[in-house]
Order: C-alpha cells, then sequence, then structure tokens
C-alpha cells in the first residue's frame, strides 16, 4: 500500500482529492506522510564529496609527526651538551697545583693560625659554659647568663677541656 | 586553552615559591661576595690543597692525622679602621641573609662588645662547622668530629713549640 502510494507520487498520479475521501483517512495520511519524509530524507541526505573531519585528521598527522621529529632533536642537542659538560669536566679536573716551599710554608702557617683560632674560640665558648654551670648562682642573679641560648642537646655538653 | 591556562598557574607558582627561597643566599654564595669586599681579608684552602698540605706536615704525624681529615677552610676577616661595623655587617650578612636551615645552632653568645654563633651540619661524608663572630667568620668542613676540633688548638700549640716558634 505504502509503496502503491510512493510511486504513484512519484509518478505525479497520486490524488490528494481522494485521499481526503478515504474511510481510513487517519491511516492513509500518516501513511503518505511518512512516505514523503522518507522521500524528503533520501534526496537530502546526500553522501558529500567531502569528509568534514578531514582538515582536522590532517592537522592532527602533522602534529604528531612534528613531536616525533622534535623530541629526537632535542635529545641529540641535549647528548651533545652534555658530552661537552663531562669533556670540560674531565679537563679541569686533571690540572695539579704545583707551588714553591715558601708558598707551602706560608700557606701551612696560615692553615694552622685559622684552625688554631677556630679551636681556641670554640673551647673558649665550652669554658664559659662550663663556668656557668658550675658557679650555681641564686636564681635572683641568674639574669646575667640571659644571653647565653645553648643547646643543651649539643654533643660538647660533657666534653671535659683540659 | 584549559591546559594552556593551568601550565601558566603552574610556572607561575612554582616561580613564586622559587623567589621565596631565594630571598636567601646559600653559605658559598655570601662567602663569595663577602670575599671581595673591601676591608676584609679571605683565606680559604680547598681539598686539593689539603692534599697536598698533608706531605708538607711528614715530621708532625700529629697535626697531620687532623689535616688530612680536613676538606675546606674558609676565613674572612674584617680589616681596617671600621672593623667593629664591618665586623656587624659581616655577622648579619650571615646569619640574617643565608640560608643555614641544614645547619644546627650550638651555640649563640651575644654581649656589648661581639656577637658569635656556632653552627655545625652534620653529613654522610662531612660535617660542617661555621663560627660567625663580629670578629671573623670560619667556616671547616671535614671528617673531623667536635671534640677533634677541641684538641687542635693544643695539638698546633703543641708542634709550634716543638718547632720552636
Amino acid at each position: 500500500m505504502q509503496k502503491d502510494k510512493l510511486k504513484d507520487f512519484l509518478d505525479g498520479k497520486l490524488d490528494f482529492e481522494a485521499l481526503h475521501k478515504a474511510t481510513d483517512e487517519d491511516s492513509i495520511e500518516s501513511d503518505f506522510i511518512e512516505s514523503y519524509h522518507k522521500v524528503i530524507k533520501e534526496n537530502k541526505t546526500k553522501v558529500p564529496d567531502f569528509n568534514p573531519f578531514g582538515r582536522i585528521e590532517l592537522a592532527k598527522k602533522r602534529r604528531i609527526s612534528l613531536v616525533r621529529k622534535i623530541i629526537p632533536f632535542a635529545a641529540s642537542i641535549l647528548l651533545v651538551i652534555s658530552l661537552f659538560f663531562m669533556i670540560g669536566k674531565r679537563n679541569t679536573t686533571k690540572d695539579t697545583i704545583a707551588l714553591s716551599d715558601l708558598e707551602l710554608i706560608e700557606l701551612q702557617q696560615n692553615t694552622e693560625q685559622a684552625l688554631f683560632h677556630f679551636s681556641k674560640e670554640l673551647n673558649a665558648c665550652i669554658a664559659e659554659i662550663d663556668k656557668e654551670q658550675k658557679t650555681r648562682q641564686p636564681f635572683a642573679e641568674l639574669y646575667s647568663i640571659n644571653h647565653f641560648k645553648i643547646d643543651f642537646d649539643n654533643p660538647t655538653k660533657n666534653l671535659k677541656i683540659n | 586553552m584549559k591546559t594552556k591556562v593551568i601550565i601558566i598557574i603552574l610556572i607561575l607558582s612554582s616561580l613564586s615559591g622559587f623567589t621565596q627561597t631565594k630571598s636567601k643566599k646559600t653559605l658559598s654564595q655570601t662567602f663569595k661576595s663577602e670575599s671581595t669586599a673591601n676591608n676584609v681579608t679571605y683565606f680559604e684552602v680547598t681539598k686539593k690543597m689539603f692534599e697536598s698540605l698533608t706531605k708538607a706536615y711528614s715530621e708532625e704525624p700529629k697535626v697531620k692525622e687532623y689535616i688530612s681529615k680536613l676538606h675546606n677552610i674558609k676565613m674572612l676577616q674584617p680589616a681596617g679602621e671600621k672593623r667593629n661595623e664591618k665586623g656587624k655587617i659581616l655577622y648579619s650578612n650571615f646569619i640574617r641573609y643565608t640560608n643555614l636551615d641544614d645547619f644546627t645552632l650550638l651555640m649563640t653568645n651575644n654581649n656589648e662588645k661581639s656577637k658569635m654563633s656556632f653552627l655545625k651540619k652534620e653529613g654522610k661524608v662531612k660535617n660542617e662547622f661555621l663560627l660567625v663572630s663580629t670578629d671573623m667568620v670560619m667556616y671547616v668542613s671535614g671528617t673531623l668530629d667536635i671534640g677533634s676540633l677541641t684538641e687542635l688548638e693544643g695539638i698546633i700549640e703543641m708542634a709550634g713549640e716543638a718547632v720552636g716558634l
């Protein structure tokens, strides 16, 4: 039934007045409308000749290929730079220090002086701490040592110095 | 667009964190900047030099034993007429404007004449000791412990007497 109606419509022979007079108008109408819509759809929905997503896919492919080219290039540059640094560092470590006897003696004396001074200051501080602990001042007189901030967990607390 | 905004936010937040820590110099940076200042005497011995020095101490085995354990010494001393003021500036540059978070403060001594702080940093490879005072700043690093450092005064004094100095 639907096919007949469709054929008549396409051939231009469909009698619209007869359609109106048909007893079961609702069913005929719905059939016709359905087939009409079908024809419209078939005519309108033509497969396009071009791919609308083609450009996007092409851009994506280009981006991926660019990244694949850049990564090995960057890695090679990093490798070259690191090689330069390694070679440069190796060359500098090969340098030896050559001093005359006089310079060596002077350096020796300066080093001893520096270490002597450091040790002396450290011992002086430890002696002050011991002195404060030994005096056992009454509480009212302890204000004078308020400026000492001592870390009681330090390793020199029980060290005996002669 | 969203990813770009997130990346920009991440970069900015990392930069802000970086600038906060960057306001304090490292110990090496402070030594470097102060060593070139006017009215300051600077003395440094590196590990390579200590290796050469240990050979020179063949007649003093005790001193040699301690010297061989040292890696680095740096000493800054204010000099000239305004050394007291320079000393105070040195002290604040090291204590306030240097990143000493890794160091443990052993003792501090403040009096009318001078200020002094002793700090230490114990590590797996070496120990570091820092004496910061208005008279001088000294940094010693090596495999010595604090007990050995206190003994050095007597040992160097004895070695000096033995040589006849």
